[in-house]
């Protein structure tokens, strides 16, 4: 698929002085004011979907004021802007690592100053169609271990659950409260073409990202006040207080004590690790900061032993505990899947949760919401095919050009072939990894996703771009902050938007409504 | 904010690191070199000449110089990540990737190190302190000064310390007071390693 950028520089005349003296007068006001001379957005006009020119379901009145903000700043103001951000970044070690990167060094997240809007009414359909989700998944692994009626009745292939590496028979028979295994799912989500949302994929175990969704409001908030205001954005910052009180839900304790458990600082997410246990103000620890007595897990402080009732984990289940999982694990606490299945403590998301957002078993979700909740799914899936299965792998190897293929049990855009934009050697390498080990790929249509104006060196230009909505459950209430973190390929045509690949964030407005 | 023994362990060193360079930049640079010979080797270091011994600390290959101990500053810093405000996290992040390496300059930056931590919590601050003055101790126990004054000093830390349930230190800190030598001194600070484990 070819892609033809469109960049719009933006002019020094469209600098306009007195509206920006206005604008320091009254900031909340001006924008209604103001008079703009160019449709700027409506320049990027291309085969894209793109969210601030193409959505017929809205007005644009907060697309409108954003462009006619934009309008009155000279790209190197903008850009300056943008400098700003990154220079925040730095100087709060807003930073993650990247895998395999020789240098070690931290990154910054790239910021997009431009934000991304979605109007109240469309939100409402997102959150919805999130939370039926999350809530089928969650009966979907209570009922894969205990009654597996949706194996018994066929709906999902059983080897496809039993041999699952994701599927932990430590997990069997046992019961949670509320039935609650994924109390943290980031739910990423696209839109096509024609503007329909789809649901890309499901991440149940450890999803990362919320604390760039936090700080990109931070940044806009400090950098263009006047245009947050306007908007009258819906607010995001509680998430730290609603992830604690969740937390505390899921636990049977009357006052829970809850850390924080991280691989530690070389952890590409460390930052977020941190951010989170501060703004929750609980303990962030390792393992050498738990032990596990008479099935209890205590964390060592200063004052002496503390009975620790949830550990939100930031490390995978292979490395919870070396006498359960893996015996290597020098990350894990010795004896905490004990615990654990004493219901001793909560471990959230719940060991075993992998096996619902594994990519082959994304193409059931829908089967799920209908068959545990009996409703029809709100958001759709992105059509797949399913490597293990002859014709859909006959197809696959057929259409490697055509096709996005995946590892099943892949994240953050590793492992990937994007067919149209792959090289005749890297579809050959792919053909034999796929006639090998089909079951661990699928593979999905390569998706136009849609656009929205970013800011770029040359000027104002279309980037593609999905969304992370973080949906948060106990056995009481299922939460999601309006929103959630909007992920932008910045290279022109790239439709890669993991952090690790070179993508980067821009903040997300829900906005109370676009119609006028 | 309840304060971990790993977190208290990371703020004693990062205290630690921070007394080591501060006091070792306030004797930079050297243009004497028997004052140099001595004070390398209080530190075990043969070093005869005091422009060499002003470039061995300064240079960051080598493992003790000074700008390594920063870097060593700077690692607990970022282990302390979860507990430091995030405006303290920021500063002490800046101020140390943005020294230079000038005897002054370090001087300062150590100093605005200590400020920015000295103004976090309570408990920081004691771990930080204690830090600060078993490092202290131990220079002056090298040079053989008078450390009457500092023990008075860390007798009040360590009956805050035993107000926070580490009682079992007070014997070793009783003998290390009476006997001023180094056997004292390193089983009151191979405690203090234990009760940051237990």
């Amino acid at each position: 698929m070819s892609e033809q950028e469109h960049e719009l520089h933006i002019d020094n005349d469209f600098f306009i002085q007195e509206q920006t003296t206005k604008a320091l007068i009254n900031p909340t006001s001006f924008l209604e004011h103001i008079s703009v001379k160019t449709n700027l957005f409506e320049q990027l006009k291309s085969q894209f979907f793109n969210e601030m020119l193409d959505d017929v379901t809205s007005n644009g009145a907060a697309s409108k004021k954003i462009e006619q903000w934009l309008s009155i700043r000279t790209l190197d103001e903008l850009k300056e802007l943008n400098a700003q951000a990154k220079q925040h970044f730095l100087y709060h070690g807003i930073t993650f690592n990247v895998y395999g990167d020789k240098e070690g060094t931290e990154r910054t997240i790239p910021f997009d100053l431009i934000p991304r809007v979605i109007e109240k009414k469309q939100w409402e359909k997102i959150a919805s169609g999130c939370a039926q989700r999350v809530k089928a998944l969650n009966y979907f692994l209570d009922d894969i271990y205990h009654g597996q009626h949706i194996l018994k009745e066929q709906l999902i292939p059983e080897e496809q659950i039993m041999g699952n590496e994701a599927f932990q028979p430590h997990m069997l028979k046992h019961s949670l409260k509320g039935k609650i295994y994924s109390q943290i799912s980031g739910i990423d989500i696209i839109r096509d073409g024609e503007g329909e949302f789809f649901v890309l994929e499901d991440n149940l175990r450890t999803p990362s990202g919320v604390s760039y969704m936090i700080e990109s409001r931070n940044i806009s908030q400090q950098l263009m006040p006047e245009l947050c205001a306007a908007n009258n954005l819906q607010g995001i910052e509680h998430y730290p207080k609603l992830l604690k009180e969740i937390l505390e839900e899921n636990s049977p304790a009357d006052k829970p004590f809850v850390v924080v458990l991280t691989p530690g600082r070389f952890n590409s997410a460390y930052y977020e690790h941190a951010f989170l246990a501060r703004e929750m103000d609980v303990p962030l620890v390792t393992n050498r900061d738990l032990f596990v007595e008479n099935d209890q897990v205590f964390v060592k402080t200063i004052r002496g032993r503390q009975k620790v009732d949830v550990i939100y984990r930031r490390l995978d289940d292979d490395f919870l505990d070396p006498l359960a999982f893996r015996p290597d694990s020098a990350l894990g606490v010795a004896g905490l899947m004990s615990a654990y299945l004493q219901k001793n403590v909560v471990i959230a998301n719940a060991p075993g949760t992998g096996v619902a957002d594994d990519k082959s078993i994304y193409p059931y979700v829908d089967q799920m919401i209908q068959y545990y909740l009996n409703e029809t799914p709100i958001l759709k899936n992105v059509p797949t095919y399913q490597c293990r299965k002859d014709e859909h792998l006959d197809y696959v190897l057929s259409n490697l050009d055509q096709l996005v293929v995946k590892e099943a049990q892949g994240s953050g855009g590793y492992g990937m072939l994007i067919g149209p934009k792959a090289s005749s050697c890297e579809i050959d390498d792919f053909r034999k990894k796929l006639i090998a080990t089909p079951h661990m790929y699928i593979a999905q249509p390569t998706l136009a996703l849609s656009v929205v104006p970013t800011l770029t060196t040359a000027g104002v230009a279309e980037r593609h771009i999905d969304l992370r909505p973080f949906v948060l459950s106990s056995p009481y209430r299922t939460e999601i902050v309006p929103g959630g973190l909007t992920r932008v390929a910045m290279q022109a045509g790239s439709l890669v938007v993991n952090s690790s690949q070179g993508g980067g964030i821009k903040d997300t407005w829900v906005v109370e409504t676009l119609h006028s | 904010m309840v304060l971990l023994n790993s977190s208290a362990h990371q703020i004693y060193w990062l205290g630690r690191y921070l007394m080591r360079v501060k006091f070792a930049a306030s004797h930079l640079p050297f243009t004497d070199d028997e004052k140099a010979t001595k004070f390398a080797a209080a530190f075990g270091l043969v070093i005869e000449n005091a422009e060499l011994l002003n470039h061995y600390m300064l240079d960051k290959k080598q493992t003790f110089s000074l700008l390594n101990q920063l870097v060593i500053a700077k690692d607990n810093i970022q282990e302390l990540r979860g507990i430091l405000s995030s405006n303290a996290y920021a500063e002490l992040n800046n101020v140390i990737n943005t020294l230079q390496s000038e005897p002054d300059a370090l001087r300062k930056g150590v100093e605005r190190c200590i400020q920015i931590l000295e103004a976090e919590s309570e408990d920081i601050c004691l771990f930080l302190h204690l830090g600060q003055k078993i490092e202290q101790f131990d220079i002056e126990l090298r040079f053989g000064q008078d450390l009457s004054a500092l023990v008075s000093e860390l007798d009040v830390v360590v009956q805050r310390l035993a107000g926070l349930g580490w009682e079992s230190i007070d014997e070793n800190w009783q003998v290390l007071k009476h006997q001023l030598m180094w056997d004292a001194y390193y089983t009151f600070t191979q405690q203090l390693e234990y009760m940051f484990e237990v």
